[in-house]
């Protein structure tokens, strides 16, 4: 018998590990970079005082290994510098950046697999037949679209041609003042404090970058699914439940029961790659998100930032994983015990 | 006696669209109420396609299924369902198709509550009557299928398939994998089933001599194409398709007086990927000709009610010599 208490522990173990790893490629950073770490960290021209207080921070005349403990401490602690851009800490502008990023992403989330996961059990229940083969080039080519393009296309047709959707201006008309924060989503914070012109100004900024990451993971999951469901329906006991005259719904549960575990890990790994995905579409919508600020980072040299956006995409994957790991133990569990 | 279950030259091709392969070639076959047909073949001879054909859960591409004189071939998946209480199937394993987290009491319900309109007391009351027929021990319809064997299992199959009083039952190799007790112990159930309930039962199985005991006709079939058909006395007699006396001459008769007179093919067993024009036991059989690797041959009617697809049985000829 397994004790959860010790599947726990090995994932944190795991996790831990991976962490340090992904400090170290992090550090090295610093230590190989094309520039003095004072350059790399404090911008083209630091001023003397800033130099002299970058070293001690870092202790940049410290042994390297010194150099890397200090490193992962302050990491761990949150504090990841400064990025000589803004002026302001990483962990701030982060914070502040965040909530942007996670609107687009739970949005994105919820509507691909709203429309990714019918449309591929629909693909599998239909083989053979042209329903099957449109699903299945449909997903082909989502999987296949790079991300700014298939922005760029809906963007010339819904803004440029059609004039239905807001010009790619961040989340809010520039007229309008953001809602207080309560959720961190402009949306429902506008609802919550009944302002519907911010409220249907949000929804408009909002559509065309969800849907955009929702075809593009819908295409995938389509795939995914689809291929999970057809396995499904070659098994013996599908074909008995068929055998037995049972309801399209029902075969629909049999099946989706049965694909569950692999149509959960689908779903995981569209959340693990959804940050690099939607940091170009923040980029493209000019969203003031997390992503948008780690590619300006790197396109401009900001190590500090781009040291916390790796350690970020990280730690979210590793979130991720968790939770997958952990919805199928406890799944497995509940199967034993029935 | 009336015809329950008709095929009528089925064609049948499986696989996805850069491989097909014909599992079922031009199938004729009758099975009426209140008789078992045994169908015999080597693995990949296209038994399995047949059950599924015959209950159609295969669309095949050419040819008409017929159930009660109803053409079945074309009718849409929400038609067929409401009669697929009254054609049913038993699969080759039971473990791997019982829902393990239901009892046997509600697996035996199951297929009740799908097609028969009863009150909850009078299903409960066909469950029991159920477990009465299919003789279940005390206690047993409160397990889960963990912890039956596959003796067991096969028979709450079995169960399932007949508690909606089916016209069709079709069971795929229900014997395979049972030990000899259980394997007897099920095929004399199945000949009570056939005497008091006319169904019509198709049973398949790759061993004419378990066939034997029960069927009351056989069919062989050979890489998707039946190569003889009839009585099952008079097959086991005097078969007249070389296949047919390989595959009888393949079991050591259980008297010590008999010397094997063996038949040994040569070659592989074939798959319907490598299938030559003209006869496809050509390859292999001992007494084939030119032109049996030609011309295909079509099923020869024999006497009343035998038919033979060899090229060589209208000469009497088909015999393969016992030689040593």
């Amino acid at each position: 018998m397994e004790r959860p208490g010790r599947t726990i522990l090995r994932l944190l173990g795991i996790a831990a590990f991976v962490f340090l790893v992904i400090a170290f490629i992090c550090f090295m950073l610093i230590k190989l970079g094309a520039a003095p770490p004072v350059v790399l960290l404090g911008g083209p021209n630091p001023m003397p005082e800033e130099r002299a207080q970058l070293i001690a921070e870092y202790g940049l005349n410290q042994p390297a290994v010194v150099q890397f403990i200090r490193y992962v401490v302050r990491t761990l602690a949150g504090e990841f510098g400064r990025s000589w851009q803004t002026g302001a800490t990483v962990a701030d502008d982060l914070l502040a950046r965040l909530p942007a990023t996670l609107e687009l992403m739970v949005y994105a989330l919820l509507l691909g697999a709203l429309i990714g996961i019918p449309a591929g059990v629909a693909a599998a229940f239909s083989r053979g037949r042209a329903e099957e083969r449109t699903a299945r080039g449909a997903g082909l080519v989502g999987a296949a679209m790079p991300s700014f393009l298939l922005a760029l296309l809906l963007l010339l047709v819904f803004f440029r041609w059609l004039d239905l959707s807001p010009a790619p201006s961040g989340r809010l008309s520039v007229v309008l003042t953001p809602p207080p924060t309560i959720t961190g989503s402009y949306f429902i914070d506008a609802i919550l404090m009944q302002d519907a012109a911010a409220a249907r100004s949000a929804l408009g900024q909002l559509i065309l970058p969800v849907l955009t990451l929702a075809l593009l993971i819908a295409a995938q999951l389509t795939l995914q699914v689809r291929t999970a469901i057809l396995m499904q329906l070659d098994t013996a006991h599908f074909a008995y439940a068929r055998a037995q005259g049972m309801s399209r719904d029902m075969l629909t549960g049999i099946a989706m029961r049965g694909a569950a575990p692999s149509i959960w890990a689908a779903f995981c790994g569209q959340c693990a790659a959804l940050l690099g995905t939607t940091a170009v579409i923040e980029y493209v919508f000019a969203w003031g998100g997390v992503g948008q600020y780690g590619l300006e980072a790197m396109s401009r040299g900001d190590f500090a930032v781009m040291q916390a956006f790796i350690l970020l995409s990280a730690a979210l994957s590793l979130l991720v994983h968790l939770m997958h790991a952990g919805v199928r133990r406890v799944a497995r569990l509940r199967i034993r015990r029935a | 006696m009336s015809v329950v279950a008709e095929l009528r030259g089925v064609s049948v091709e499986l696989g996805d669209d850069d491989r097909r392969v014909a599992a079922l070639t031009r199938i004729d076959l009758q099975v009426a109420a209140g008789q078992i047909l045994g169908v015999a073949g080597e693995s990949g001879a296209g038994k399995s396609t047949l059950a599924r054909t015959l209950l159609r859960l295969v669309q095949p591409q050419a040819g008409t299924v017929l159930l009660e004189g109803n053409d079945i071939t074309a009718q849409p998946e929400r038609r067929l369902r409401r009669l697929r209480g009254r054609m049913t199937m038993t699969f080759r394993n039971p473990l791997a198709v019982l829902n393990p987290r239901m009892t046997v009491r509600a697996l035996l319900e199951e297929p009740l509550r799908l097609h028969a309109r009863l009150t909850a007391p009078a299903r409960r009351a066909a469950v029991e009557a159920l477990a009465e027929r299919l003789r279940l021990r005390a206690g047993e319809l409160e397990l889960r299928p963990a912890e039956l064997d596959a003796g067991r299992a096969q028979l709450v199959g079995l169960g399932r398939a007949i508690a909606t009083q089916p016209r069709l039952l079709v069971l795929d190799e229900p014997t395979c994998e049972l030990d000899t007790v259980a394997a007897a112990e099920f095929l004399a159930l199945l000949a009570s089933l056939r005497d008091s309930a006319d169904m019509a039962i198709v049973l398949i199985g790759h061993d004419i001599t378990a066939l034997q005991p029960v069927a009351d006709r056989i069919a062989v079939l050979y890489l998707g194409e039946i190569v003889e058909e009839g009585p099952t006395a008079d097959l086991l007699r005097d078969a007249l398709h070389p296949y047919s006396q390989a595959l009888l001459s393949a079991h050591l008769p259980a008297d010590p007086t008999r010397r094997g007179r063996r038949i040994r093919l040569r070659g592989e067993a074939p798959t319907p990927d490598d299938r030559t024009p003209g006869c496809g036991f050509a390859p292999r059989c001992p007494i084939a000709e030119n032109r049996c690797r030609s011309g295909a041959p079509t099923p020869n009617q024999i006497g009343t009610d035998r038919r033979v697809a060899c090229l060589r049985v209208l000469e009497g000829s088909s015999r393969i010599p016992l030689t040593r």
